[in-house]
């Protein structure tokens, strides 16, 4: 995904957006798309439709409800849900609505209209892949491999590590013939 | 015919003991006479997780090497660990731990003396036939080292366990290789500590291209395992936590 510095507005047939949000510093941690949608479920089980790793999310913590043309979340968990600081059972959410999962866990935004795509979280808001991107000096490691393959003990060993493997061949041979 | 398992990382601190045990626990419970060994002879630790004490009249690794007893004699069954509940008549499920001793002075003279690395091997053989076992785990010291090598050469499958963290990249390049050279039939790597916002598809591609080997398992960085503190085996505890129904898919892979 990439972040397009246009100002043309990209049609997105992805309409729902549900952002995870830094608390510190409100730049966006993760965000999850989907398309029209009347139910979306919240919470640290792999299965939910937004699935959050962290303590203070019990497994169904909560979900966005579409009744009659207007979106309400529900709170499901037993550690609450939070608006403006205050606990709700439930409520009408607005466009770009924040909620709180607990009073020390993650702050998500809603969005229920399309977001343009120069609105949408950048890889910037997702750690980059580049990263992690393993570094490999191939002519070290080979320098290393070589230094250990050329070992009597590692030639004895691969000697002895192909018999093995050609006794367990055969004894399982026997054993299923 | 039993099928030995290694996990081994190049660098300490990677969470290879928790993924054996964790792992090791899967397999039993899916009704497998299982073995865990301890060959971190050096600074041992799996045996926290099995919530096992080590105590003054319990034989260890380190004294089958000494030749003071059978390798079968310092194998205990942690079963209950593991799966609790399990009828003592019951043959399958069984998880047996083989540990490493505690002991400073035991330690010191590992490092002052080494020892007979053709022992370990069988010893391994012994415990497969003693114990009758499906599955023998065996938990490595990180880096290459004779043992790590000899555990290498015998296991049927090799885990790798790394963090995305350039400490890491450089020795598990040299550790798959080795094991190519060593024609291990089975190899896989296991990502561990992966931070929460990270792009996993991204990564396991990285990693896959760069090492010319699968990526079996992404585990998340996780606050509640670092809470748990190796205190007992966080599969049970959080079941259906990411951590472990990655460590599952893991399983079904070796128990195929």
């Amino acid at each position: 995904m990439t972040h397009s510095s246009s100002t043309a507005v990209t049609p997105n047939p992805n309409t729902i957006t549900v952002q995870l949000v830094d608390s510190a510093s409100g730049r966006i941690v993760q965000a999850w798309q989907f398309p029209p949608l009347e139910t979306i479920s919240i919470g640290r089980a792999a299965e939910r439709e937004v699935s959050i790793a962290d303590p203070y999310v019990s497994r169904h913590h909560a979900e966005l409800r579409l009744r009659d043309g207007a979106w309400w979340l529900v709170a499901l968990g037993r550690n609450g849900v939070l608006v403006n600081g205050r606990s709700i059972t439930e409520t009408e959410i607005p466009d770009g609505g924040t909620f709180r999962l607990s009073s020390s866990g993650p702050i998500l935004r809603f969005y229920s209209s399309p977001l343009a795509d120069r609105e949408l979280p950048t890889l910037s808001g997702v750690h980059d892949a580049a990263e992690f991107l393993p570094q490999i000096n191939t002519e070290k490691r080979d320098e290393e491999v070589r230094g250990i393959v050329e070992t009597d003990y590692f030639k004895k060993l691969r000697e002895q590590a192909r018999e093995l493997r050609k006794g367990r061949d055969t004894e399982i041979g026997g054993a299923s013939g | 015919m039993a099928k030995i398992i290694s996990t081994h990382s190049f660098r300490g601190g990677t969470g290879k003991s928790n993924t054996t045990a964790n792992l090791s626990a899967i397999v039993a419970k899916a009704g497998n006479r299982v073995g865990v060994i301890d060959t971190d002879i050096q600074s041992p630790g799996i045996h926290t997780l099995f919530k096992f004490q080590q105590g003054l009249n319990r034989f260890a690794l380190n004294d089958y090497l000494w030749g003071r007893c059978r390798i079968e004699e310092a194998a205990y069954d942690v079963t209950d660990q593991c799966a609790g509940n399990v009828d003592e008549s019951t043959d399958r499920t069984r998880l047996f731990l083989i540990p490493s001793s505690l002991n400073s002075n035991e330690i010191a003279r590992i490092l002052r003396e080494g020892y007979d690395v053709a022992l370990l091997n069988d010893g391994f053989q012994q415990l497969i036939s003693q114990l009758k076992l499906d599955y023998l785990f065996i938990d490595t010291h990180p880096g290459v080292n004779e043992e790590t090598l000899l555990s290498l050469a015998i296991s049927d499958v090799l885990v790798l366990v790394m963090r995305p963290d350039q400490q890491d990249f450089q020795g598990t390049a040299v550790t798959v290789e080795l094991a190519r050279r060593l024609e291990v039939p089975e190899l896989f790597i296991v990502v561990n500590k992966t931070p929460p916002d990270t792009d996993e598809q991204a990564l396991r591609q990285q990693i896959e291209n760069t090492y010319q080997c699968d990526v079996a398992a992404l585990l998340p960085l996780s606050v509640e395992m670092a809470r748990m503190a190796s205190g007992g085996l966080f599969s049970n505890r959080f079941p259906d936590h990411p951590f472990s129904t990655q460590l599952q898919g893991v399983a079904k892979r070796i128990l195929r």
